[in-house]
């Protein structure tokens, strides 16, 4: 060390030295203002520039107003704003390469299928259906998670998952408190606030439909821990999927038995503010079909889409040696005739079986995702159904996700 | 029973809670680091609230973030060259009058040489300033200076080496 860098050491420490004290920290103006503005002097390029964009936007706000004025465009326009948003982000769930007992969550954009956050979760299976689920704000999804045990009773752990304005995970925290069985089915509340799920007793996938919870619908309070339950007082039917309403009272529930000849589905609609007890004292029967899916039949769980008017389903319908994929829309209100949604002839041959299909709808319910839940699906992509077509959504092109929500 | 967290992935603060415990152990060493590159506390004090509020401001969006005194460091440093840029020349002629190095305090506690090595760094060309403060005021290592600086380490060596010189001349000047 040379003897000016020993001054310059000197010096620097004992002239920060004269200071000892400073004020706190005052975060008075970001709490006030979130957003910081940022104002840039403006160049002198800037005007001419700012004034040809008013004079698009003059152009472009008369050009609409026309539109608007025709009949055709009023129409259109009526529709645009019925639709809420596309959701920005969606969440997949996947067995690593490892295998089970660890589960591997990504987020995606919806537009681009760019991954924005990635983390794995270990000690965590699948339930027997999307064991992911999200809320209306498109910033929290929940996933259910319970360990693989073969000397303890199986318990599941909800987990909220929240993400940021960009889509990277900000937190993953438990949610509401452990609750006993495998999970089976679960759906969150669109406010975030109560998760309905079905769990058997069973451990790692050897539950059976029939166990004594399996006709059992529960809702757990995620701030207080409380869990309410109903029960199917008819048979004890396996639950085979849940969604909410965008109501956040309605849950929907679809139960269906194998009887004789095919599968029996009915679709409760329970009033999620009654008391707890039976299901069938609670609910509305949405649906009900009893017998093979024959073509003309909605044999496969439901979603509900819209505010509370229809019930959106699969149906698969036999085509020869093919099998024919069909989105319906089918109004709750009697003699109203359904509407199809999407069709699509699968080139699987010999497939008439449902089970490796999902139909999972956002918060809002209207817009559906259509994922294939494994290898002996119909459905060669996941995406979601607007104006009679599948979209592809990106970046799950290739590898099939093991649960997914938006 | 499973206890309810047997496993979590989650920041171990909220914002405001991480970013108060940051503020609280790093403040006063960055309000040293911005006097010396700005010369008075007001401004220096100015600057770290900044860098922290921005600190606050963008916490949930750097979930990545390995060092947040690194960050900070960086932030602070920017802020002083945005401090000093906007001083005008006579508001700097003023404002160097009364730089620490002559104050009342600094007068007890610098001798006379330091009080010349204070004016001779203050004099110094900003970006010297700076490489001279990180490396012998706190220390860094050049690959850490540069981080902060956001330069090369060659022109971190370079800037240092220049410093230096500059101020071995100042004071031989002084001297003579």
């Amino acid at each position: 060390m040379t003897h000016i860098e020993d001054l310059v050491r000197s010096t620097t420490r004992a002239l920060a030295g004269t200071v000892d004290t400073i004020r706190p920290l005052d975060t008075t103006p970001v709490r006030d203002a979130p957003r910081r503005q940022h104002v840039k002097r403006a160049r002198g390029w800037l005007i001419p520039l700012a004034a040809a964009a008013s004079v698009l936007a003059i152009v472009a706000a008369a050009v609409t107003a026309a539109h608007l004025a025709s009949p055709t465009g009023r129409q259109g326009t009526t529709a645009a704003t019925a639709q809420p948003p596309r959701p920005e982000f969606y969440m997949t769930a996947t067995y690593p390469a490892a295998g089970p007992n660890v589960l591997q969550i990504q987020v995606r954009r919806t537009d681009g299928g760019a991954v924005t956050a990635s983390t794995s979760i270990p000690a965590a299976n699948m339930g027997w259906g999307n064991n992911i689920t999200a809320a209306a704000n498109d910033r929290a999804f929940f996933i259910g998670r319970y360990p693989c045990r073969s000397t303890t009773a199986a318990v599941t752990t909800f987990y909220r998952i929240a993400i940021t304005g960009s889509g990277r995970i900000s937190g993953i925290a438990p949610a509401g408190r452990p609750v006993q069985g495998m999970l089976t089915y679960l759906a969150v509340s669109p406010d975030g606030s109560q998760m309905a799920y079905t769990a058997v007793p069973g451990n790692c996938g050897r539950g059976k439909p029939g166990e004594p919870a399996a006709g059992t619908v529960n809702i757990l309070d995620l701030s207080t821990g409380a869990v309410r339950t109903w029960q199917n007082t008819a048979r004890q039917d396996t639950a085979s999927g849940l969604s909410w309403a965008p109501d956040g009272r309605t849950l929907i529930i679809d139960e269906y038995a194998h009887a004789r000849g095919g599968p029996d589905l009915t679709v409760f609609g329970l009033n999620t503010d009654s008391s707890v007890g039976s299901l069938q004292a609670h609910s509305t029967v949405l649906l009900q079909h009893s017998g093979e899916c024959n073509g003309s039949s909605t044999c496969m769980p439901s979603v509900i889409a819209g505010p509370h008017d229809s019930l959106t389903a699969l149906e698969f319908q036999r085509a020869g040696q093919q099998a024919r994929v069909l989105i319906v829309s089918i109004p709750l209100a009697a003699g109203k005739p359904r509407t199809v949604l999407y069709s699509d002839l699968s080139d699987r041959p010999k497939g008439t079986s449902a089970m490796g299909t999902g139909l999972y709808a956002d918060p809002s319910g209207r817009w559906v995702l259509l994922w294939p839940t494994g290898a002996f699906s119909e459905v060669n992509a996941v995406g979601w159904i607007s104006g009679g077509r599948l979209h592809p959504l990106p970046g799950v092109a290739k590898v099939f996700p093991q649960g997914i929500a938006w | 029973m499973e206890p309810a967290k047997t496993w979590t992935w989650t920041r171990p603060h909220s914002s405001a809670d991480a970013v108060t415990a940051l503020y609280e152990a790093h403040a006063l060493g960055l309000v040293r680091l911005a006097v010396l590159m700005t010369g008075d506390q007001g401004s220096a004090e100015d600057i770290v609230q900044d860098a922290f509020l921005g600190l606050y401001r963008r916490w949930d969006s750097l979930t990545d973030l390995p060092y947040p005194l690194a960050y900070l460091r960086a932030s602070v440093l920017n802020g002083c060259r945005t401090a000093l840029r906007r001083r005008s020349r006579a508001d700097r002629a003023h404002y160097l009058s009364e730089v620490p190095s002559e104050s009342a305090e600094a007068r007890a506690l610098l001798s006379e040489e330091q009080r010349a090595v204070a004016r001779a760094i203050r004099d110094l060309p900003g970006r010297q300033r700076e490489a001279l403060v990180l490396r012998y005021y706190l220390n860094l290592s050049e690959a850490d200076t540069a981080e902060a600086m956001r330069v090369s380490r060659g022109a971190v060596k370079s800037a240092t080496s220049r410093a230096l010189a500059s101020l071995g001349r100042r004071l031989e000047e002084g001297q003579s």
